[in-house]
């Protein structure tokens, strides 16, 4: 099997979430999907979306077995569709002011932008998700019903929504809360990968769309290709939480932590990290030193007008240098 | 207690399948007295109605029901219902059966994390005891008639073994439930006819004895699918 695979470069992600918009206008925007953000950019450290999405639960254990320990997000962990009253307020003359219609307590990237520590040594970053479209689908696996397959052709996980009946074992197990269940159809949706877009030779949404060019497409296997040298070659991209066991295929460049350097007390320079390498090895394992150690390298080398093929690859100059099937 | 029940039940369930069929049909057969639903004549009244005055003639059979065997790992749990109580009756070209089984709790709405109140009722499609009263198997079809308290409506289903769960292609079965003092009342009924082959003939029956199976859902339990309590061998509906 084939597998298509993303890496996003978090260093470059600026939070703008044009992906998001993308998604959620192409396939989330109506039927009972509202409420679903099959791309999310959350803030980390931070709650995330579902809220804290990596204390539910789910995938494997260390001997493969799927856990049945995981939690079906509470809706209140997702935030509730809210409208507004533009109608009465921009076109009726009713009211003053455009509110919700109701008061929101929590929602999708509620905590952006707040992140950790105190000025001027408080630190956070972008994180974009989407389904990992894993090679061992914990959602796959918990289907009683084999409603969840993988495509053969290229490895998207994707929800057979004629054999669902809305048990949410799914939502449950996948340890990224990447699978919702849609209230309206009484069956469970998911990431899709863009696969209509795919079988046209183009870019998901959420890739071709972003606007940081953060987002590197291709084959898993594709040696020319971004995937396999970032990946495989360069090692400097990581996947989110492998402990899962879900074996992931959406890897994350980690952000550089030492930059912009931290103050002592006094306004003295320190040489602490400004995110501490525990928190992000807690995300992405022990390749994080290694791999930050290799992108410092390689900027060392430009910032000596000597040639680097990783950080070219990770400016992504074109589209053709970022994905391509 | 349950989880040791529910060990022995996949015991008997795998002899079933190698070699011991006729032997677990044989044991249907030593619990006539309790198991034997009779399908008496009614020709007045609303049979449709779970609460309609026609069924306090109708004889209740009261039928134990527990944890069904886990059919796959993503199931565990223990189910909540012990007893399900069955009538049918036949009225013009319908069968009508009724089963009530106690509820505290009223669950019609499925939601995020939250499951409905069901209840269903399982025929071997060929007639024949020797299926698998646990979602049939490879050739020996059963057809489900599913109601869930969400749509309040009846559903017509084929299975042959776990996980093959599959809507028919006709919908004649039509259910409607009732709650009311921490019971459900539930009444489905289709024609006698089969419209399919997939779909149990339950015409010219007189003084057959149709194997039938029940399964329970409790919402609140979040019991959905497999997480089920249900009669653990067949029960005969007397024509």
């Amino acid at each position: 099997m084939r597998q298509l695979a993303y890496v996003f470069d978090l260093n470059k992600c600026i939070g703008c979430h044009t992906c998001t918009m993308a998604c959620k206008q192409l396939w989330t925007n109506r039927d009972g999907r509202e409420y679903m953000y099959w791309n999310n950019v959350e803030s980390r450290p931070g709650a995330g979306y579902p809220r804290n999405w990596e204390q539910k639960g789910g995938g494997f254990d260390k001997d493969g077995n799927l856990r049945t320990d995981g939690k079906i997000p509470a809706p209140e962990d997702y935030g509730a569709v809210w409208e507004y009253n533009f109608q009465e307020v921009l076109m009726e003359g009713k009211g003053d002011q455009v509110v919700p219609h109701q008061k929101p307590t929590w929602g999708p990237n509620w905590d952006e932008d707040e992140g950790k520590g105190e000025y001027p040594n408080n630190h956070y970053f972008y994180m974009p998700r989407i389904c990992n479209h894993c090679s061992n689908p914990a959602c796959l696996a918990a289907c009683p019903r084999q409603a969840i397959y993988k495509r053969p052709e290229d490895g998207l996980v994707v929800l057979d929504q004629e054999r669902c009946r809305g048990y949410q074992y799914c939502v449950k197990a996948c340890p990224y809360g990447k699978v919702y269940f849609n209230l309206q159809t009484g069956k469970s949706a998911k990431c899709i990968g863009c696969y209509p877009r795919v079988e046209k030779g183009e870019a998901p949404a959420c890739v071709k769309q972003c606007s940081g060019r953060i987002r590197f497409w291709g084959y898993r296997d594709d040696k020319d290709g971004p995937i396999y040298k970032l990946v495989d070659k360069w090692k400097v991209a990581l996947p989110l939480h492998a402990e899962y066991g879900t074996e992931p295929n959406v890897f994350y460049v980690p952000p550089i932590n030492t930059t912009p350097l931290m103050f002592e007390d006094d306004g003295r320079i320190s040489d602490k990290a400004r995110i501490p390498l525990a928190d992000l090895e807690a995300m992405f394992g022990k390749g994080v030193q290694p791999a930050l150690e290799t992108l410092g390298r390689e900027m060392d080398k430009r910032r000596q007008a000597q040639p680097s093929e990783l950080t070219d690859l990770l400016i992504g100059f074109t589209n053709k240098d970022r994905f391509g099937i | 207690m349950k989880n040791t029940r529910r060990f022995c039940l996949a015991v008997a369930a795998v002899a079933g399948v190698s070699l011991a069929g006729p032997a677990l049909a044989g044991a249907a057969d030593a619990a006539p007295a309790d198991g034997n639903i009779a399908v008496v004549q009614v020709r007045k009244g609303k049979l449709a109605d779970p609460a309609g005055a026609a069924w306090k003639s109708v004889p209740q059979t009261r039928m134990e029901v527990t944890t069904a065997f886990a059919g796959h790992p993503s199931i565990v749990g223990d189910a909540t219902a012990t007893e399900v109580n069955a009538q049918a009756a036949r009225a013009g070209d319908e069968l009508f059966i009724r089963l009530q089984w106690k509820d505290s709790s009223e669950n019609r709405q499925r939601g995020i994390g939250k499951f409905a109140d069901g209840v269903a009722v399982q025929f071997p499609t060929d007639g024949s005891k020797e299926t698998q009263p646990f979602m049939g198997g490879e050739g020996k079809r059963v057809n489900i008639w599913h109601w869930s308290a969400s749509k309040n409506a009846g559903e017509n289903l084929v299975a042959n073994g776990f996980g093959s769960l599959t809507r028919l292609p006709v919908q004649d079965v039509k259910a409607s439930g009732h709650y009311a003092n921490g019971t459900w009342t539930v009444v489905f009924h289709r024609p006698v006819k089969p419209q399919g082959d997939d779909n149990v003939p339950l015409a010219n029956t007189s003084g057959a004895n149709m194997p039938v199976a029940f399964a329970v859902w409790n919402g609140s339990n979040t019991e959905r699918d497999g997480f089920k309590a249900v009669t653990l061998e067949w029960q005969g509906l007397k024509f």
